[in-house]
């Protein structure tokens, strides 16, 4: 507990729902950043009720997803649509003067409570307030609701993955939703040193669809300038020959193959040392793009007769870049991810287990820490209700007759 | 000299002086765009004969050959730019001159490279002790792989998204774009970034590790949980996509592409299916089986404990449905419908349809940079997220060498004589 936590004193209070805005919290929650998630019961966060479920039963207290997304956070059950919902929560900003919201709702939701930006910075006139959704929060199609993976459809993810001779394919899960955090964290922080020089806060817009589109910018300013238009090419790639993925031995076992230059190629011959390498139609870069499906079938047939992990290490040896096609089981067998403790197995407080991961950054001093599993909707209304926003009790009470204050 | 396509721009930085210096290669250049967009005063230092981002796809044909390539347009917007030579004694010495006069070093190298001409980190926080060294790479700069060659389809081999990625009755396969990277870099100025806040609290520099690899296990995560969970591992489905056994289609063809569409429903997706229905109603296609159904009742969790057989049974059903009525209309008629009365799809957008995106038209996204090698200017996105009213403003990608005297001579205060002698022995 001693260890210093880059976000030791920062309150953030989180609205987010779904995957894209717990995952910009979360990392404010993993560097000692106190974050109170507010959710209801009323209208629950689908999220929850995704698979698998921790332990194996069926519960919203057991999706994985919603685990992993708000670990660490605090749990506060607040039913908005009752008419002092919003009143509460207002009370909560005044009283325990959170320095960051989070939300994801469509534009309109927040003002429809009366907690948007304008309205909250009456009450802090600092707060550094995060808002994403699908569309981003003004333009024609603002109100239109999102989903990971229409963003990403629409984002062109579909259309670029694949293979040329079938229709669009589909990158595994949300995508958009996986991609986009740390450019909104990226933005979150650089408005905490903002607010730090001015004084002043500051309202952040990311549409999940443009967050999107900006890893695309090469491939979009070409086709501005060219009307040339990328489109899927299976595991091709422009520079690099040979480029792909090949069978080994035993099912659905595959080897990554990515040879950047010469020097790699020629250190791949030699491993492979067959008479076909010194081919002349293989001598050359272009050569090779002439040739490039003939030279991915002799491959394929010198991969299959090895083990992905064996021929990995082989060929990394030989200073060839190539990797095994780990499945999601083989992660948790991978010696390098387990000296970087990238997973923790976490015991779930309703029974069973399920991994938790570290940010994909390790800063030398300041590590992160996965302290607790999300569970239950208001788990910590007390805690959060009478320590950090300083309700009394009789408060708490009325709030609870009320139906504001959801009792888990 | 910037240019800027928004000339009542009146934003003030959100990061104040911050000074980085960029030494990454390729995707990995996206990092310190990202933290130029958000106002840090950027330093690419490039070999001096330029960096090997300048040859990356794809290509303008008619420009010359150090200004060809988009993707070194795109990601080096919001830097200066240098030369110089770190394989050079001169040269090593000159960066850490400049380190003296840094915040960030952002370096993407292959593991051990920046230790073994003595710039790593454990070098530099002599010269500047409350320097963020930032490195980027596969597997980051620790642990067993990391002296292992990656690249963009490496990181998706090794982040498990390859294996859970393409059609089951072929290889695995990635996204035609080196998209990993520039995720791995934006975690990158994420990481950057929790360092720099820890700085101003405290004057504590560090280093940041990043690995690609993690990065895309990452967005694998919705497939992450199960081998420890149920001892399940999601496989490759092409464009279906499911929870333990129950699965449906994401992409249903239309009459002129490709929809991606949420058929699940549950308390989310309710309202969705219903709007849809009621549309494949009007053109009669709607069964009554659709029509009764209570849609709220109908999401993941619910099909999960249905059972496999009739869950996938009264998936196929409204999946084929949906396909035929898909058939009749365009992408346009159904996305416009699908705005009007919110029913969550989505066209499959070709790089084309992007750049046409009413919406992203109407934000204002696009930026109009000029840049001498180009008789027209550049257009790409502006911004990854808006702040406050107004957009960045953008500065085009720096020529070679563009800002050698500007940085060497009135920054660092070399003399002509040393600037005239150090480019005689290509240190710079």
């Amino acid at each position: 507990m001693a260890e210093k936590r880059v976000f030791d004193g920062i309150k953030v209070l989180d609205f987010t729902w779904a995957a894209i805005g717990p995952l910009v919290a979360r990392y404010l929650a993993m560097h000692g950043a106190t974050v109170v998630k507010v959710e209801s019961q009323v209208h629950i966060d689908g999220v929850r009720m995704l698979p698998p479920y921790i332990g194996g039963k069926v519960s919203i207290n057991a999706g994985f997803l919603a685990s992993e997304a708000n670990i660490n956070k605090y749990a506060l059950g607040i039913n908005l649509a009752k008419p002092k919902g919003p009143w509460t929560m207002k009370e909560i900003v005044k009283r325990w003067q959170p320095d960051i919201i989070t939300e994801n709702f469509t534009p309109k939701t927040m003002s429809k409570w009366g907690l948007d930006y304008n309205s909250v910075k009456e009450i802090k006139s600092d707060i550094i307030f995060f808002s994403s959704c699908q569309m981003g929060q003004d333009g024609i199609w603002s109100d239109y609701p999102g989903l990971g993976h229409l963003a990403a459809a629409m984002a062109g993810y579909f259309e670029m993955t694949g293979w040329p001779d079938r229709g669009p394919s589909v990158p595994f899960g949300a995508f958009s939703d996986f991609v986009c955090p740390p450019l909104a964290i990226s933005a979150v922080i650089a408005a905490l040193e903002y607010r730090r020089r001015t004084g002043k806060g500051r309202h952040i817009d990311l549409s999940q669809l443009e967050g999107a589109v900006s890893f695309f910018s090469p491939l979009i300013m070409d086709f501005f300038a060219t009307g040339r238009q990328t489109t899927r090419q299976g595991n091709r790639d422009e520079a690099f020959i040979p480029h792909g993925v090949y069978p080994c031995q035993g099912e659905e076992r595959w080897i990554a193959i990515s040879v950047t230059n010469d020097v790699e190629w020629k250190a791949l011959c030699e491993e492979i040392s067959s008479h076909w390498c010194c081919d002349e139609r293989f001598s050359t870069f272009l050569l090779r793009r002439v040739n490039e499906d003939s030279l991915n079938q002799l491959l394929s047939a010198w991969t299959q007769e090895f083990i992905a992990e064996e021929l990995m290490s082989r060929l990394q040896k030989a200073g060839v870049p190539a990797a095994v096609v780990q499945n999601s089981a083989d992660l948790y067998e991978d010696p390098h991810l387990a000296e970087r403790t990238f997973f923790r197995i976490m015991e779930h407080p309703e029974g069973g287990t399920c991994p938790v991961m570290r940010v994909p950054f390790q800063m030398s001093k300041t590590p992160d820490s996965r302290e607790r599993l999300f569970t239950a909707i208001g788990r910590d209304n007390e805690y959060v209700m009478r320590e950090l926003a300083g309700f009394s009790d009789e408060e708490i009470s009325e709030l609870v007759i009320d139906g504001v204050v959801e009792v888990s | 000299m910037s240019v800027s396509s928004h000339s009542n721009n009146t934003q003030e930085r959100l990061l104040g002086k911050c000074r980085v210096l960029d030494l990454t290669e390729g995707g990995y250049n996206f990092a310190g765009k990202i933290l130029g967009d958000l106002g840090a005063d950027v330093i690419r230092i490039e070999p001096p004969h330029g960096s090997i981002t300048r040859r990356m796809p794809p290509f303008h044909e008619g420009a010359p050959l150090l200004e060809c390539s988009f993707f070194w347009h795109a990601y080096n917007l919001q830097k200066r730019g240098i030369t110089l030579d770190l394989d050079s004694k001169d040269g090593r010495e000159l960066f850490k001159r400049l380190v003296k006069t840094a915040d960030i070093v952002l370096e993407s190298f292959p593991g051990g490279y920046m230790g073994s001409i003595e710039l790593d980190y454990k070098a530099l926080e002599h010269v500047n002790p409350d320097i963020i060294f930032t490195h980027m790479s596969t597997f980051g700069d620790h642990g067993p792989h990391s002296h292992y060659k990656g690249s963009d389809l490496i990181n998706w081999a090794m982040g498990g998204m390859l294996f859970a990625t393409g059609d089951p009755d072929r290889p695995p396969v990635r996204v035609s774009f080196p998209v990993s990277e520039a995720v791995t870099a934006a975690q990158g100025a994420a990481g950057t970034l929790h360092a720099w806040w820890h700085k101003i609290n405290t004057g504590e520099g560090q280093k940041v590790s990043v690995s690609a690899q993690e990065t895309m296990i990452w967005v694998l995560i919705m497939g992450v949980g199960y081998p420890i969970i149920d001892g399940s591992v999601p496989h490759r489905e092409g464009t279906y996509r499911g929870f333990g056994m129950v699965r449906w289609r994401q992409v249903i063809p239309c009459k002129d592409g490709h929809i991606s569409i949420y058929i699940i429903a549950g308390p989310s997706g309710g309202g969705s299916m219903r709007a849809l229905v009621q549309y494949m109603d009007e053109d009669g296609m709607a069964s009554k089986e659709l029509k009764d159904r209570v849609w709220e009742e109908w999401g993941p969790a619910d099909l999960v404990r249905m059972g496999e057989v009739q869950a996938l049974k009264e998936i196929r059903d409204i999946e084929d449905r949906v396909a035929q009525f898909f058939a009749l209309k365009t992408k346009q008629e159904l996305f416009d419908r699908a705005l009007h009365n919110r029913i969550l799809l989505s066209p499959c957008a070709t790089i084309k349809d992007l750049t046409e995106n009413p919406q992203l038209e109407s934000r204002g996204l696009w930026a109009s940079i000029e840049h001498p090698a180009f008789s027209k200017p550049l257009k790409c996105p502006g911004w990854f997220v808006k702040v406050g009213e107004f957009p960045p403003t953008i500065r085009r990608a720096p020529l070679l060498g563009e800002h050698n005297e500007e940085i060497y001579l009135r920054e660092l205060q070399l003399s002509t004589v040393e600037l005239t002698s150090l480019k005689g022995v290509c240190a710079i």
